[in-house]
């Protein structure tokens, strides 16, 4: 027990929290690029980390449009620079061009060619332009080709563990997070860091962290795993192309997620900053400071700390959440019935009610439900279902119904309809209950609905009053719906 | 039912809250006494239930806000009405508890479904839930 640890916390602490959390969580919901000032703050925060970290401030900013392109076009630079910088120039060419090409589609491509650029050029660009723009095939062709593939494959890899060596996440990290936590650690009880950890941690890593940064998070693993699989790699036939696109693939494979999380892991600088802003502690001043420089880069999003260069993504334009729980973890989750649920200039994700979807949910209400049936993912096709419409799937997958066709309360003329879902269509034990509104489209037609319900309901009364948590026999006696 | 009911046109015009104008505005508005239901929402009286002491002011309460303010099913009162609003989950769907003074009628307006009428009384708000992966509340 050491001397002046925070041991409690006030009522009026307490009755802070909630309030201190929602007005993280707003920051990290915050959408539209990052204008020129709020940039310099950025900047400011970013070099001061840096500084705290010892290591000398690059100079070179790169601002990329969104994580998907700063994680390809971080490790991507890196392995460059750090090409050049083993003066074994060649060989790099496929680099950009290969595995960025084929890994990630169009408009991010372009992005992260520029990106990449952005930053080589800033960092050493005389040394290295020869070597992104020189020819892998000027230097290794025919007659010599197998005697210097194999100096190639070593040169390559020595600039492989230099790009890795080169990325300077967890220094930074332990200069700021770290550092700032273990003085709170050494300074405040267990029993009230809980405290504050469950009120304002889980309830700012509910709504921005876990909600959006996770769905990111496992977006961009998935393309990066794509990107590095097997199956790409031994697509390659060609031996020095290979080498190229193996070590741009080992690149990415160790520090595309060497980053800090920017806006989207605020959940952490809410905890503890609320010690800083809400309680009297024995943490020396310099360590808030060191928080404070680390706040001001959650204005934008995830960035990457090199020895030779920051990349640092921008705000998405569009983020789309839904809140499906009381505040704290799992209290919310990415949803957009129209356009991406978070979007960014070159790239978006799409997602229902929390899955990823393949596609714009407008483009998958076009798609044939046979279509729909094809997807493996039950998840992801118990969404896709979702968006097209049970009516439609009902028909095209040939669902037996359940019972027959009652009059629906206080809807005159209208129907509720029950049917069984096989569990080999579907990852849920469930029947969907099929509705007729009440209310005339501007077409003179009624809106056709499907709500899933637990499997064990048998009856279509029983199930639109379980919809409503009544019993049927109240529902039965609805006297007008509209 | 004693209370005289309104067309849509008329409590549009009471309220100055619109609805999609493909809805017929001569029609009388349904009146409710024990149990309605608007879209993703149900209306059930607890006729021995614990009063609401929250006035619905002028301009009304949205007892469910919609995505953009477009979809909200608003609460109005033609006389004196209260609600007092609770947080809904997929496990307890309260939305809240109305109550409509005798003499008076409570509404509840919506873009696309129009009006709902609701005589004097204590009356319990219900959102719709639905069984997915996880028990979820129905936004239409």
């Amino acid at each position: 027990m050491s001397a002046g640890k925070l041991t409690s916390l006030t009522d009026e602490q307490k009755a802070a929290m909630p309030a201190y959390a929602q007005q993280w969580i707003e920051r990290g919901w915050r959408t539209g690029r990052l204008t020129d000032a709020e940039w310099a703050e950025w900047e400011r925060g970013a070099r001061a980390c840096y500084e705290f970290a010892g290591i000398p401030w690059p100079g070179v900013v790169v601002h990329v449009p969104s994580p998907m392109v700063g994680a390809f076009a971080a490790p991507i630079a890196a392995l460059l620079i750090a090409q050049a910088k083993s003066s074994r120039r060649g060989a790099v060419r496929g680099a950009v061009r290969g595995a960025v090409g084929d890994a990630v589609d169009g408009a991010v491509d372009g992005a992260v060619r520029g990106a990449v650029r952005g930053a080589v050029r800033g960092a050493v660009y005389d040394a290295v332009r020869d070597a992104v723009y020189g020819a892998v095939y000027d230097a290794v062709d025919g007659a010599v080709y197998d005697a210097v593939r194999d100096a190639v494959y070593g040169a390559v890899y020595d600039a492989v563990d230099g790009a890795v060596r080169g990325a300077v996440r967890d220094a930074v990290r332990g200069a700021v997070y770290d550092a700032v936590r273990d003085a709170v650690y050494g300074a405040v009880y267990d029993a009230v860091r809980d405290a504050v950890y469950g009120a304002v941690y889980d309830a700012v890593d509910g709504a921005v962290g876990d909600a959006v940064d996770g769905a990111v998070g496992d977006a961009v693993y998935g393309a990066v795993g794509d990107a590095v699989g097997d199956a790409v790699r031994d697509a390659v036939g060609d031996a020095v192309d290979g080498a190229v696109d193996g070590a741009v693939k080992e690149v990415l494979r160790q520090t595309w997620y060497r980053r800090l999380g920017g806006h989207m892991w605020i959940n952490w600088n809410a905890y503890l900053g609320f010690f800083r802003d809400h309680c009297d502690t024995t943490v020396a001043e310099e360590m808030w400071d060191r928080l404070s420089a680390f706040d001001l880069t959650t204005s934008a999003g995830w960035w990457w700390p090199h020895r030779d260069f920051v990349m640092v993504a921008d705000r998405p334009d569009v983020l789309s959440l839904e809140q499906v729980g009381a505040t704290g973890w799992g209290s919310h989750r990415l949803h957009a019935d129209h356009g991406p649920a978070i979007g960014w200039a070159t790239d978006g994700l799409f997602f229902w009610h929390g899955t990823r979807i393949p596609a714009d949910p407008d483009e998958i209400r076009t798609w044939e439900p046979d279509r729909i049936l094809q997807e493996r993912n039950t998840e992801t096709r118990r969404a896709l279902i979702e968006i097209i419409g049970w009516p439609r799937f009902i028909e095209a997958a040939g669902l037996t119904q359940v019972g027959a066709d009652v009059p629906d309360p206080g809807n005159p003329g209208q129907t509720l309809r029950l049917y069984d879902i096989p569990r080999r269509i579907y990852d849920a034990e469930v029947k969907v209950l099929v509705c007729v509104n009440a209310t005339v489209e501007r077409d003179g037609s009624r809106h056709t609905f499907g709500i899933t319900v637990p499997a064990e309901i048998e009856d279509p009364i029983a199930a639109a009053a379980w919809t409503f948590g009544v019993s049927p026999d109240t529902y039965r006696h609805l006297e007008a719906a509209c | 039912m004693t209370s005289i009911t309104k067309t849509l046109s008329e409590a549009i015009d009471r309220f100055d809250v619109d609805v999609l104008d493909h809805l017929d505005r001569s029609v009388s508005i349904p009146m409710i006494s024990h149990i309605g239901r608007q879209g993703d929402v149900l209306i059930l009286a607890k006729p021995r239930g614990r009063k609401a002491t929250t006035p619905i002011r002028a301009g009304g309460y949205p007892a469910v806000r919609g995505e953009n303010n477009g979809n909200t099913h608003l609460l109005l009162a033609d006389g004196a009405a209260w609600f007092d609003a609770e947080e809904p989950s997929p496990t307890k769907l309260t939305l809240g508890v109305l109550t409509v003074e005798k003499g008076s009628t409570g509404y509840l307006a919506h873009p696309e479904h129009g009006y709902l009428a609701i005589a004097p009384g204590t009356y319990e708000l219900r959102r719709q839930r639905e069984q997915a992966d996880v028990l979820r509340m129905v936004a239409d």
